[in-house]
């Protein structure tokens, strides 16, 4: 990292501390290792995967963001996998640097207005997102309890094919056998902290939905209704009130629920198909909102 | 004397908050004809035990505010079941989810109770093991209408001449093997193999093909009215729906909720498990058609198209009649037409062409089956057949070759 950059890190938290954090924002800063491996899925099923890791080992989950608008990301982002990238997200001016096996790239990234932003690889026709290399950076300025689900759908011989040779596919021909949140399924979901809805009667709660994945997912809700605040898509849909959205692929949206009433309520995708996992009920899309008193 | 009256202080609430209760009768072994023959097993809900379980099960019907009550017996002889009222909001224990709410055994009662405070098309189905039930066919359209009114959207909303339910869902015929569907499936969220989906018949209300027009016949608009149209997904496709160029469309609710702003479009795309209400409305007389589009939600490839037609009359003289049912064949025909009816007495048959010009008429007295022979020199096209009764009328389209 450069003096001069250090330089500007130093004065923007200094005008922060003195003008607040709105008006400047924060600097985060993080690694991101793409790399390759196997991720099991338990229930015997596994899938080879390539992602935005957080770490040198691969531990088959993409590392996600949640930033205030302003906060600066600092991000660095190393290739380990065998094949070459290109990790960039779309719609932000920046120049976006080819990555060889070994190599690493460093950027400094603003994100001035609440949204959810993709990062994903756009070599050959983003054909590592069928193998699950996309995340999800969050910007918000919501002060609410926050949930974030990377949704996607994996067709697990196209995905080890590509992450192993890069093998070109037949997007008309797509059809996948896992779908995924948060790189998990059925039961395992809940166990994932920053997706599992847990409130009380009367919060506000946000959950930023980002589909990375190739197919359209219809996302349900059982026991409330809720309000788009913010898509990436059709922006005529602001403000409805729905108990199921489609997100259409690279589509991001944040729901409002402010519940009524205590219990615990699924939600999963209503393409059914989408609630299954390797050929079997319900290993697929289908977690639960807890709502205490 | 003094207790009677402190009984009736006690249940006079109860007395004047509006009850409505529904039974469903779940069933494993129900039989269903598609389109080209083909005779598959389903699972389904029906009102009593006589009646084979349709495909969708019957619309149930709520006005807002009811304290709605459906009385789920399952006589299935098989797995659990559950009626899962996709979009009311009810509360955990009576969602219908089987391993959170609970589940209906064979030859048992489960009671589902649960207010109604939003006018609009909702959905109901069976949330066991839901991917292959809901394939099986147990679901339905719940509709619920403002509050003493069945031609408003919501209160202060549209006002309606008449309103259509449309319904669409697939058919992968494997599913409905008995391999698939004898599975004693639990409640508990167990793991259920499910087959790969390769649907083959793309329903409207549980039709197809040519079974759209035999079976739902034609849907009227009244010239220079509203007319509002319910669109409910409950397949496992995506539907783009392709309404009609020259009527006025305003896409006005979804789930059950008014839209801040109504939209003006020429289609609109629904997903699984999404409900829209569309006002449609025409100043000219017409035919044309709403047509569907299913496709895959995974590659986007155009799977089927269905369409219902449409025609804008100037006067809706009399209801259809809901009790009354025609059959009509062969159709096509060459101008013998056979009519088979559940209602005896004189009855007006009446054929018009797609633009309402009357091109045959006969009185008759029905009892049971009977034909009618067209006249000569009536050419070959699609026509209105218009069965005229005192109790109301219905039309089928049929086609003349």
């Amino acid at each position: 990292m450069s003096s001069k950059f250090k330089a500007i890190k130093k004065l923007v938290l200094i005008l922060c501390l003195a003008f607040g954090y709105e008006s400047f924002g924060f600097t985060v800063t993080d690694t991101l290792y793409i790399n390759s491996g196997k991720l099991s899925l338990g229930l015997q099923d596994s899938l080879q995967l390539t992602v935005f890791g957080s770490s040198e080992n691969f531990d088959g989950r993409n590392t996600k963001f949640k930033l205030n608008p302003n906060d600066i990301l600092d991000l660095i982002i190393i290739n380990l996998d065998q094949h070459t990238h290109k990790a960039a997200i779309q719609g932000l001016n920046e120049t976006w640097e080819t990555l060889n096996t070994g190599d690493s790239a460093h950027y400094i990234l603003t994100f001035q207005d609440e949204g959810i932003f993709i990062l994903e690889d756009l070599l050959n026709d983003k054909l590592f997102s069928y193998a699950g290399l996309s995340t999800t950076i969050a910007v918000s300025k919501r002060f609410s309890k926050d949930f974030h689900w990377n949704i996607k759908d994996i067709n697990s011989e196209w995905s080890e094919e590509i992450s192993n040779n890069a093998t070109a596919v037949a997007a008309a021909e797509y059809e996948p056998d896992f779908f995924l949140l948060n790189e998990l399924r059925n039961p395992g979901i809940d166990l994932d902290s920053t997706a599992k809805v847990r409130g009380s009667v009367g919060d506000t709660l946000h959950i930023y939905i980002s589909n990375t994945g190739n197919a359209i997912h219809s996302i349900h809700l059982h026991g409330y209704h809720a309000t788009l605040i913010y898509s990436s898509g059709n922006q005529v849909r602001l403000g409805w009130e729905k108990d199921t959205y489609g997100l259409e692929p690279g589509e991001s949206i944040i729901l409002e629920i402010v519940p009524d009433k205590t219990g615990e309520y699924p939600v999963h995708d209503h393409n059914l198909v989408a609630v299954t996992g390797g050929g079997y009920y319900p290993n697929g899309i289908f977690t639960t909102m807890v709502i205490t008193e | 004397m003094r207790i009677w009256f402190h009984i009736a202080i006690i249940l006079l609430p109860f007395a004047v908050m509006a009850q409505s209760t529904e039974l469903l009768i779940a069933r494993n072994k129900g039989e269903k004809v598609l389109a080209d023959s083909q005779v598959i097993r389903t699972m389904g809900f029906a009102r009593t035990l006589t009646e084979n379980p349709g495909v969708p099960g019957p619309t149930l019907v709520f006005e807002e505010g009811d304290s709605a009550v459906i009385d789920l017996w399952n006589v299935s002889q098989g797995a659990p079941h559950t009626i899962h009222l996709h979009g009311l909001d009810v509360n955990q224990e009576n969602d219908g989810v089987p391993h959170l709410s609970f589940s209906v055994h064979h030859m048992d009662h489960g009671y589902y109770r649960f207010k109604v405070p939003h006018p609009g098309t909702y959905l109901y189905h069976c949330h066991v093991v839901s991917t292959l039930h809901v394939q099986g066919g147990m679901y339905g359209v719940l509709i619920v209408y403002p509050k003493g009114s069945r031609n408003l959207t919501w209160e202060n909303g549209y006002r309606y001449e008449r309103d259509y339910s449309i319904l669409t869902s697939e058919i992968d015929p494997i599913w409905h093997s008995d391999s698939v569907m004898i599975l004693s499936h639990d409640s508990a969220h167990q793991r259920v193999k499910i087959p790969k989906y390769r649907p083959t018949h793309f329903l409207i209300n549980g039709y197809s093909d040519h079974q759209i027009d035999q079976e739902l016949g034609l849907y009227e608009i009244k010239k220079d009215s509203n007319t509002f149209f319910r669109f409910s997904n409950v397949g496992f496709t995506g539907n783009t729906v392709y309404f009609p160029k020259n009527m006025d469309i305003q896409i006005v609710s979804s789930d059950g909720r008014p839209l801040p702003v109504a939209l003006h479009q020429d289609s609109i795309n629904i997903y699984p498990g999404e409900r829209y209400g569309v006002i449609v409305k025409s100043n000219e007389l017409s035919q044309d058609s709403i047509v569907i589009h299913y496709f895959d939600l995974n590659n986007l490839k155009l799977l089927n198209k269905q369409r219902v037609m449409v025609q804008t009359r100037a006067v809706s003289a009399l209801e259809t009649i809901d009790n009354i049912a025609i059959l009509v064949y062969p159709n096509p025909n060459n101008g013998l037409i056979r009519i088979q009816s559940t209602y005896s007495g004189k009855a007006d048959l009446l054929l018009y062409t797609i633009q309402g010009i009357e091109v045959d008429s006969e009185t008759i007295h029905v009892n049971g089956a009977f034909e009618w022979k067209l006249q000569e020199g009536i050419p070959p096209g699609t026509y209105i057949l218009e069965f005229r009764t005192s109790k109301g009328l219905i039309r089928k389209t049929v086609q003349k070759y």
